[in-house]
């Protein structure tokens, strides 16, 4: 049983911008089910290419009702990320941890300059979800889990809109910008309650309307 | 209502996962990063001035990582370059 979905997205921001959003996207008020991200470790390998593997803690991605069957631990993810200044492509791959007897969800992201316009930059992002017992439930579920990507993506799109947005605004002030952002990241852990010394499991599903 | 406040806590107390003096290390190391990323390395500049900070960045994340099994994210081969069959 497998969900594949590809889509295409066209950011109007210059790939550098982009890049930069992508890799501060977290914490943000459009994704609140990702309650934690941590650099696991980073490099610049030896064709100049900046290395990144992030480690995601989530709320846990199932429904309540469903706890009984799959327990409520928060969910594991890890992401690789290879960004090469030459070529300009920034490639993300993401995969579950947590219950992967059960499931695995695998995402991969492409960041690429715009073919008309130098000044975009063209998103593809395949995603795939694969249960391991077809049942009646499981397929119910499986579904939910595509229902569940796109909202999740159309949020994460937004969120990067947003942040590409005050990356632009502050372009000719780097420290103001620096320390606007970490006010905003700490008015926003505040709100949000997603940077505290314990985990937190407050994820508000209803980010997208008022 | 313990009577007493110098219980040993259990090995999972979320001040021993992260404690609170990482935030301000992951910040530091954070802004740090971005400006590399801005100013130097998206100009083809590899040397990176953050090392001492990610060093004591890496120390906290460490921590975070065996206090929840995932010890072996830290060292595993980078999922980067093979292309998956379509």
């Amino acid at each position: 049983m497998v969900k594949r979905e590809v889509q295409e997205y066209v950011y109007e921001h210059p790939w550098e911008v982009v890049t930069e959003a992508s890799l501060r996207k977290y914490p943000n008020r459009w994704c609140p089910q990702v309650q934690r991200v941590e650099t696991l470790k980073r490099e610049v390998d030896s064709r100049g290419r900046l290395l990144s593997r992030r480690l995601f803690q989530g709320s846990n991605p199932v429904p309540s009702w469903l706890h009984w069957l799959i327990g409520s631990e928060p969910a594991y993810a890890v992401e690789d990320s290879v960004i090469d200044p030459k070529q300009k492509t920034m490639v993300l791959r993401l995969n579950s941890i947590s219950l992967r007897n059960l499931v695995e969800v695998d995402e991969t992201c492409t960041y690429r300059v715009h073919s008309e316009n130098p000044n975009w930059t063209v998103l593809q992002q395949e995603w795939s979800c694969r249960w391991k017992e077809p049942t009646g439930m499981i397929s119910a579920l499986e579904n939910l889990s595509v229902e569940r990507f796109r909202k999740t993506v159309s949020n994460g799109r937004q969120a990067i809109k947003e942040i590409c947005d005050d990356i632009e605004r502050a372009a000719d002030s780097v420290t103001l910008f620096a320390k606007e952002w970490s006010d905003r990241l700490g008015d926003a852990a505040r709100e949000w309650g997603v940077v505290t010394d314990e985990p937190t499991c407050n994820a508000r599903q209803d980010a997208s309307s008022h | 209502m313990s009577p007493s406040t110098s219980n040993v806590q259990t090995e999972k107390e979320p001040q021993e996962e992260w404690p609170s003096t990482c935030d301000k290390v992951k910040e530091s190391y954070e802004d740090c990063f971005f400006r590399w990323y801005r100013e130097s390395f998206l100009k083809g500049v590899t040397e990176n001035p953050c090392e001492e900070l990610w060093r004591a960045y890496e120390r906290c994340v460490k921590r975070l990582a065996s206090s929840r099994n995932l010890e072996q994210l830290l060292t595993s081969d980078w999922n980067v370059d093979e292309q998956k069959a379509a």
